[in-house]
């Protein structure tokens, strides 16, 4: 076959596939614009709708990952377009799964569905659906393990913290007087707080191994485990967080004050490693080894 | 200061430096500390960071914020943090060894009641062996009429083992720290290369000797080879992209630009120790080679070009990957990279690449005044071996090149250390955290009409809650128990 005739076919295959991960991106924005509806106004229909509406476009989202790994013939994960897809399908999968639990509370919804928008939206606008090959640095047979695991990591961190903000929210209104708000009880608080303890105690083990992995992967690929590098330092800072965040919950006293507070923290400083780092990096001009992710 | 007060001191001091408080704010401060360095260019000179117009020089300058990881400050607060863990491990190895002398809740208010026909000594083997059957086994108890059965390890223990292992890490980058030596080398090919102590580097550990290696290494080869990956035409702006998305316009494929990606490069690298081969391997990205004690990693290549204008006899060398002035030419030409190797191609095939090099002019930045033409990006020359290409009017043509394979090298006792203790980190904490520990304790009451037993239990883990445990050993009770 011909070069133009395998571009072509190529080209079709992107083409495709950038307007499926557009219909995602829409269906997770509109999913987050009815989940404010729900917030706002309470409305059960308001929110079943959208728990349907994240289900398909969490569906149609399986659907994109498989095509993305079936045109690039690689874990699909390497550029900075594929990973804002991994990190919005991690998300949004692992909200479903502990969502299936809960019957009135739709409030860390509205915070994953509009993290999961953001993130599609930001790839579809900025960066390109080219299929790059793996650089040299990248074909190790640590690239999906440590990919695979942080991005777990990251998603369990994103719906913790989707609970601790929402609880925080919920806390404004039980505060004034009312038995509940959008399905959090005033007694049942100290659920939410522990199922988001929970989330983190599951996903820091992958982040260690996230980072022990990369470490081990640098030590490799470049003949050291650790360079401060600002992307491993990042990831280091989210980690330390979450380690103050673990302990500090099993502080008396600050387990529902201070740790909610860390929680949070540790979503921003991870937030940090995994978009952050590159905008911060270009900014005070720091080099950065890891420049193959942006 | 009497010896009362000594003992109070003494005992803050303990409570103090193994309290989790501590920990948290020790953490807290290493993470400024972590901030600082990634806000700062670590390694930079002072000089240089000022004359690139760095801020806060005063600050810089006096907290040494451009080597903040290897000042007194963070190594002192990273040593309190070890001395902190150190404390913790060291106290809470006795509170997890010493749990069965405190006892336990008392049996009042039982998880779980199990009526059986039998009498109390029948129906306690009775329950041991539903215990039995559901792998839990039998701890000594200290309780009295109270027996204790477990499963899976106990979780103090895990908590407690991967603080050690954290801390016994802390040994590995200590050895790193101090015997660690590092460099950089640069092999011409056939050209033995020895390193010397004047290479041994900036980066020497502060113990470690720089007396270098007494083998030499020799390049037998380099290679590389690229893959075929065209340039999607993709658009930039966020209407155009719209309008791919809306079904308009479909994606396509420049194929006029140079399409070709680096897949890898290698290395035959040889080890020559009394001038004999110790031993020879083909190293690329990812796949060192190891000689006592030394790794050497591929890290890059670096190519000389030999170009010739208008065919003259003198040779000009340039680098590729840079802008250089070309005094024949009267312009400044910026090259790319040399391509050679083979390329793996679209549909499958392998070809030699024809080597070549693509440059062109760079535009002229002191041209404020000039007319806009002499500030206009020109269209880059292919330059191929040994052929002819006009370039600002000249003919201009690449005479040969020459590669060399760019590695650095590293001796650190360090590494092993790190990876025994941080694997065992990884393994015992992912046990602690999803892995399960169950604890039943019973006793067995006489009642009319035989006995019953007075269950409590406790769980650890995530995927084993205290309410599953409990209706599963009276499911078990239910349909299991025959007597």
């Amino acid at each position: 076959m011909q070069i133009d005739e395998l571009t072509l076919k190529t080209a079709s295959l992107l083409t495709f596939e950038y307007r499926l991960y557009w219909i995602v991106a829409l269906s997770y924005a509109l999913s987050a614009l009815i989940y404010l509806a729900h917030a706002l106004s309470g409305s059960k229909k308001a929110a079943s709708s959208a728990k349907g509406l994240l289900i398909t476009a969490f569906i149609l989202h399986v659907g994109l990952i498989a095509v993305r790994t079936y045109e690039v013939e690689r874990a699909p994960f390497q550029t900075l377009y594929e990973t804002l897809s991994w990190f919005a399908f991690t998300a949004v999968g692992t909200y479903l799964l502990v969502s299936r639990k809960w019957k009135d509370v739709h409030l860390p919804a509205l915070f994953v569905t509009t993290l999961a928008a953001g993130a599609c939206g930001y790839a579809l606008l900025t960066r390109t659906p080219a299929a790059e090959p793996l650089s040299p640095p990248l074909q190790s047979y640590w690239f999906e393990s440590h990919v695979i695991l942080a991005f777990f990591s990251y998603a369990v961190f994103i719906v913790s913290s989707a609970i601790e903000i929402s609880a925080a929210v919920a806390s404004g209104f039980l505060k004034r007087g009312r038995q509940s708000f959008r399905g959090f009880e005033a007694s049942a608080m100290h659920g939410f707080h522990a199922t988001s303890y929970n989330l983190v105690l599951f996903g820091f083990p992958l982040l260690t191994f996230a980072i022990f992995s990369g470490a081990a992967w640098a030590n490799e690929a470049w003949g050291r485990y650790w360079s401060w590098d600002p992307k491993e330092t990042w990831s280091l800072i989210t980690w330390t967080v979450f380690t103050m965040y673990l302990h500090s919950a099993r502080v008396p006293g600050w387990s529902e004050r201070v740790a909610p507070i860390l929680n949070i923290l540790g979503f921003v400083c991870m937030m940090m490693t995994f978009l952050g780092v590159n905008w911060l990096a270009k900014l005070l001009g720091i080099p950065s080894m890891h420049v193959y992710a942006v | 200061m009497t010896a009362e007060h000594k003992t109070n001191l003494a005992e803050k001091s303990y409570a103090v430096l193994t309290s989790l408080k501590t920990s948290v704010y020790l953490l807290l401060v290493l993470c400024v500390f972590f901030m600082l360095g990634t806000i700062f260019p670590q390694g930079t000179e002072y000089a240089t960071y000022e004359s690139s117009g760095g801020r806060f020089l005063f600050l810089v300058k006096t907290f040494g914020l451009l080597n903040i990881f290897n000042g007194s400050a963070f190594l002192a607060v990273s040593g309190l943090l070890l001395i902190n863990l150190a404390f913790c491990c060291y106290e809470n190895y006795f509170r997890v060894k010493g749990r069965r002398r405190k006892g336990y809740a008392s049996l009042t208010s039982p998880d779980l009641v199990i009526a059986l026909n039998s009498k109390p000594d029948k129906a306690q083997k009775i329950i041991e062996r539903m215990f039995l059957s559901l792998g839990f086994r039998e701890k000594p108890s200290s309780e009295k009429n109270v027996i204790v059965y477990e499963k899976g390890i106990y979780y103090r223990w895990l908590t407690w083992l991967y603080h050690a292992a954290i801390a016994a890490c802390f040994a590995g980058f200590v050895l790193s720290g101090l015997y660690v030596k590092e460099g950089m080398l640069t092999l011409k090919k056939d050209t033995p290369a020895k390193i010397e102590s004047s290479m041994m580097p900036e980066t020497l550990g502060w113990m470690a000797s720089p007396e270098p290696p007494s083998y030499t290494i020799v390049l037998d080869k380099f290679s590389t080879e690229y893959a075929e990956h065209p340039n999607l035409d993709m658009p930039g702006d966020k209407i155009a992209r719209l309008k791919v998305a809306s079904w308009q316009t479909p994606l396509s494929f420049d194929l006029s630009k140079e399409g070709i990606f680096p897949k890898d490069w290698f290395s035959k690298l040889r080890i020559l120790e009394n001038s004999s081969t110790a031993t020879e391997k083909t190293i690329e990205v990812n796949d060192p080679l190891k000689y006592k004690g030394y790794t050497f990693y591929q890290v890059g290549y670096e190519q000389e070009l030999e170009l010739s204008v208008e065919g003259a006899k003198e040779k000009i060398t340039v680098t590729a990957g840079r802008s250089v002035d070309i005094k024949e030419l009267g312009v400044k030409l910026k090259f790319g990279t040399l391509r050679t190797g083979n390329l793996f191609q679209k549909d499958g095939t392998v070809r030699a690449i024809e080597p070549y090099v693509m440059a062109k002019i760079a535009p002229d930045k002191n041209a404020k005044n000039k007319k806009p033409e002499s500030r206009k990006e020109e269209a880059p020359v292919k330059l191929v071996v040994s052929k002819a290409s006009v370039i600002a009017g000249k003919k201009v043509t690449l005479t040969g090149y020459d590669e060399s394979s760019m590695l650095s090298y590293r001796y650190d006792p360090g590494v092993p250390l790190l990876w025994f203790f941080g694997s065992l980190v990884f393994i015992i904490m992912t046990l602690r955290c999803l892995g399960s520990w169950q604890r039943a304790r019973f006793s067995i009451r006489a009642t009319d009409t035989g006995s019953v037993a007075e269950i409590n239990v406790k769980c650890m883990g995530l995927f084993r809650s205290k309410a599953s445990l409990v209706s599963n050993l009276d499911y078990v009770a239910k349909t299991r128990i025959s007597e």
